[in-house]
């Protein structure tokens, strides 16, 4: 192996930031490796807010990373539900600043963290989740991180239990 | 060859900026220069981890990737697959990247993959080659193109 890359998560107001995170599980509580079934989405509703990172832990003889991708890679949203996110190829509004007063949130801040776009269900041509604020960003440092992924599960008063999606990552590594 | 780890007997590679070990790829490239010297993404003789950009392609005469992963017949030992070779021209420029998957994250069947990428550019089209987890190899005009599911 060369570089290692975790995926992290942050939580809370502080926040707690959680490297190497488990899974992307969404749910009602703003908590990392959440249990789905113990903290449903009832119906029109959102979950809470997922903020989460590409972490550059260790180079280990590498240069950079770079082209960084999220999608969803299987499954799929039904019509009630939608994955929003920031992540996105073109018309990147660049990194999203932490709410510290607040943290994740159930409620739909996406106009003012920029995620109204629905997750790709298939992999992104190019970068869609930027580093330093630009699709074309690179990470070069031990332990820094990329832009922060947001997302966010809504739901209509017609969406049903039972979806269940998930989510790939993607980097690229100059040796 | 490099030094060797009394625990594990496996080789180890020292970075030579940062003084990390570097632990072997199951790909390697080697260049090979006008002089007869090869560069070695890692040494074998001196322990040494060279980064990609050291290359000096103004001097190539070959790139190669080899296959660090290996089967004993008999006494013998052989790499499981055969390298892939590259042969230089002055119009290229070498490309070399890792491109890692993280797939269907958090679930029991997540797969974390490495496809090992390499070509060059000339005259404003790339080839890239991508080497497999299988150690099969596809080529690609645009390395974005590679898609892994």
């Amino acid at each position: 192996m060369a570089a290692t890359v975790y995926i992290s998560e942050s939580n809370g107001t502080t926040p707690t930031v959680t490297d190497s995170v488990t899974n992307s599980n969404f749910g009602s509580v703003g908590s990392v490796n959440l249990d789905p079934d113990a903290n449903p989405i009832t119906a029109n509703t959102n979950s809470f807010e997922k903020w989460q990172r590409f972490k550059l832990h260790l180079l280990n003889g590498s240069t950079k990373i770079k082209n960084l991708k999220v999608w969803i890679s299987s499954g799929s949203m039904s019509a009630n539900c939608t994955l929003k996110t920031n992540a996105r190829e073109s018309s990147y509004d660049g990194a999203q600043t932490y709410d510290t007063t607040n943290g994740p949130l159930a409620t739909d801040r996406s106009a003012t963290y920029d995620y109204a776009q629905t997750m790709p269900t298939t992999t992104p041509t190019g970068a869609n989740l930027g580093i330093g604020g630009v699709l074309t960003g690179e990470l070069t440092a031990d332990g820094t991180f990329s832009d922060y992924l947001i997302m966010q599960v809504q739901t209509t008063s017609s969406a049903v239990a039972g979806t269940t999606i998930t989510l790939s990552y993607q980097y690229d590594e100059i040796a | 060859m490099s030094d060797v780890d009394d625990n594990t007997m496996s080789p180890k590679w020292v970075h030579p900026s940062t003084g990390e070990a570097v632990e072997l790829e199951r790909w390697c490239w080697e260049a090979d220069y006008r002089n007869g010297y090869t560069l070695r993404q890692f040494d074998y003789e001196t322990g040494v981890f060279h980064q990609f950009k050291e290359i000096d392609q103004s001097r190539l005469v070959r790139f190669r990737m080899v296959c660090t992963d290996s089967y004993m017949f008999g006494e013998q030992e052989f790499p499981v697959a055969p390298p892939f070779v590259i042969e230089w021209d002055s119009s290229y420029k070498l490309v070399h990247f890792y491109k890692n998957f993280i797939l269907r994250f958090g679930t029991p069947e997540e797969l974390r993959i490495k496809l090992y990428c390499f070509g060059y550019e000339t005259c404003g089209h790339k080839v890239i080659f991508a080497i497999m987890p299988d150690n099969q190899i596809i080529l690609a005009v645009d390395a974005e193109l590679i898609k892994v599911d």
